[in-house]
């Protein structure tokens, strides 16, 4: 699949996954290398270019284990941009099995 | 590979970005390194897993392009577990590390000299296409190499220092035990320096690696290797001064008040150049000359041979076993002194107007023509020849112990 594409689903992976609750890093970059093989790397850039852009805000939590855990959180205008990526993704695909329909 | 090692090694590749970019990044990374292993993968899993360091600082710089251009960098900070306790060291006012790639990033110096001190690396200097001062490096090396290599780079005044340094220091903590030799192959590294015109010094020297320059101007121009090849092209310097151990030594195109040259064992090729004053030490490698315009020449040469073809103004030619041959094409009387021991000298003059010529050898062969006129001497020990013909002679002393000698018109 193209890097493009897959780089653009990848970013509606990741918002999607803050939408419902805040998640930290590793949990977040391992459930989606589950579901897909991307390196983690590029995960991080993904979520190192959303918090330039304010659509994620992080905190740190302390643990009793360890040392504090990253969380990331999806901002009101992180909200507003996954509702219109995943608009686009679904007009996307639909023009893509249109013009594929054979 | 080690957590470690791909530490470090990310680290060295956010050398371009703002320290808490760099360090945020950092931090997400070693808290993935810490849940993996919580969660029973190796350090080697959770590194394949994190992906190629380098394609990701790519991506990164891709997507934070303003970022990767703002970045001012200082040396790198210390990770968990280092041996050494060094806190980060500030290199000076506009201190900027340049060990990025991509050249967008790279600042350009306003500065009048450059000072460059490396261990082993391959450098190239040349015209500046915007009128400041530039240092680009790029290290192919393995990522052992890479990882003890330290680029630094800062202006002081109106001098811009360069320099190379290896980390013992990281080494001994990355493995864990005493120092140990790493040899860095020749080509692992290569600096490139843009200099602006009518530059004022420059002084480069490495250990091992070639020296290349090109269209430098510049008041002083000094290169020093020990065993890399020097290469000048097209340069045009009040004073240049190249010095090689093992390696060679070529000049094409330049144009030099002063050229001063010292060679162990490398050779010498000096091509059409225009030099005023011209100084050369060889020890055993030869040295030629062609279609150059020479003021002044002292060169002297142990076990090479010395060929000049060009004009030569005045000449201290010495050689202990190699042959010296000339010819000379200069229009104006030349004024030469040699002294070859046991190698042959041969003289050709392109000059019609007289020549004054005295020569002596032990035991070797002699023999002078000229307008005319012939004199030779051939096993007679301690013989010597003068002719004397015209009214504004060129002047030419040929001794030898050996050697054989032969001065000719052209």
């Amino acid at each position: 699949m193209n890097a493009q594409l897959k780089k653009g689903a990848l970013e509606l992976c990741v918002l999607a996954q803050l939408a419902p609750k805040d998640r930290y890093g590793y949990e977040l970059t391992d459930t989606i290398s589950q579901e897909m093989s991307i390196a983690a790397g590029t995960l991080y850039v993904i979520l190192k270019r959303f918090k330039e852009e304010a659509y994620v805000e992080t905190y740190l939590v302390e643990s009793p284990d360890g040392p504090a855990r990253k969380y990331y959180h999806l901002t009101p205008s992180g909200h507003e941009y996954l509702k219109k990526s995943l608009r686009e993704w679904k007009e996307f695909v639909l023009a893509v099995e249109r013009l594929t329909e054979n | 590979m080690t957590k470690l090692e791909y530490l470090t090694a990310l680290e060295q590749e956010l050398r371009c970005f703002p320290a808490d970019f760099a360090e945020d990044i950092l931090k997400d990374y070693r808290e993935h390194f810490r849940l993996g292993q919580e969660n029973g993968k190796t350090e080697q899993q959770i590194c394949e897993e994190l992906g190629n360091v380098h394609e990701f600082a790519k991506e990164l710089k891709e997507a934070e392009p303003d970022l990767a251009a703002a970045g001012i960098r200082l040396a790198p900070a210390v990770l968990p577990g280092s041996a050494s306790g060094e806190q980060n060291k500030a290199t000076g006012a506009g201190a900027a590390d340049n060990s990025c790639d991509d050249q967008n990033n790279v600042p350009g110096y306003d500065c009048r000299r450059v000072q460059a001190n490396f261990t082993s690396a391959d450098v190239i200097v040349r015209r500046s296409p915007d009128g400041l001062a530039h240092a680009y490096y790029r290290n192919r090396g393995s990522l052992d190499n890479k990882l003890n290599i330290r680029f630094d780079c800062h202006q002081e005044g109106d001098t811009l220092y360069l320099s190379l340094e290896e980390n013992a220091f990281q080494k001994r903590s990355l493995f864990g035990f005493a120092s140990f030799l790493v040899t860095i192959s020749k080509c692992d590294i290569s600096i490139l320096i843009e200099l602006p015109e009518k530059f004022q010094d420059v002084s480069i020297r490495t250990k091992s690696g070639d020296i290349r320059a090109e269209k430098i101007s510049a008041q002083k121009f000094l290169a020093e290797s020990f065993s890399g090849d020097i290469h000048t092209d097209s340069c045009e310097v009040e004073v240049m001064a190249l010095k090689t151990k093992s390696g060679d030594m070529e000049l094409r195109n330049c144009l030099a008040d002063e050229f001063q040259g010292s060679l162990l064992s490398g050779d010498v090729s000096i091509n059409s150049c225009r030099i005023g004053r011209l100084n050369l030490s060889s020890l055993s490698g030869d040295i030629s000359g062609r279609d150059n315009a020479i003021s002044q020449a002292e060169v002297s040469g142990t076990s090479g041979d010395l060929t000049i073809c060009g004009s030569l103004q005045k000449g201290d030619l010495h050689s202990v076993s190699g042959d010296i041959s000339l010819y000379l094409e200069n229009k104006t009387p030349s004024e030469l002194n040699i002294r070859n021991t046991s190698g042959d000298t041969n003289i050709r003059l392109a000059y019609a107007g007289g020549l004054n010529a005295r020569t002596s050898s032990t035991s070797g062969d002699m023999e002078i023509r000229y307008n005319g006129q012939r004199q030779r001497a051939s096993g007679i020990p301690g013989r010597s020849l003068t002719l004397n013909s015209g009214s504004e002679p060129a002047f030419v002393t040929v001794k030898s112990v050996s050697g054989d000698i032969r001065i000719s018109e052209a």
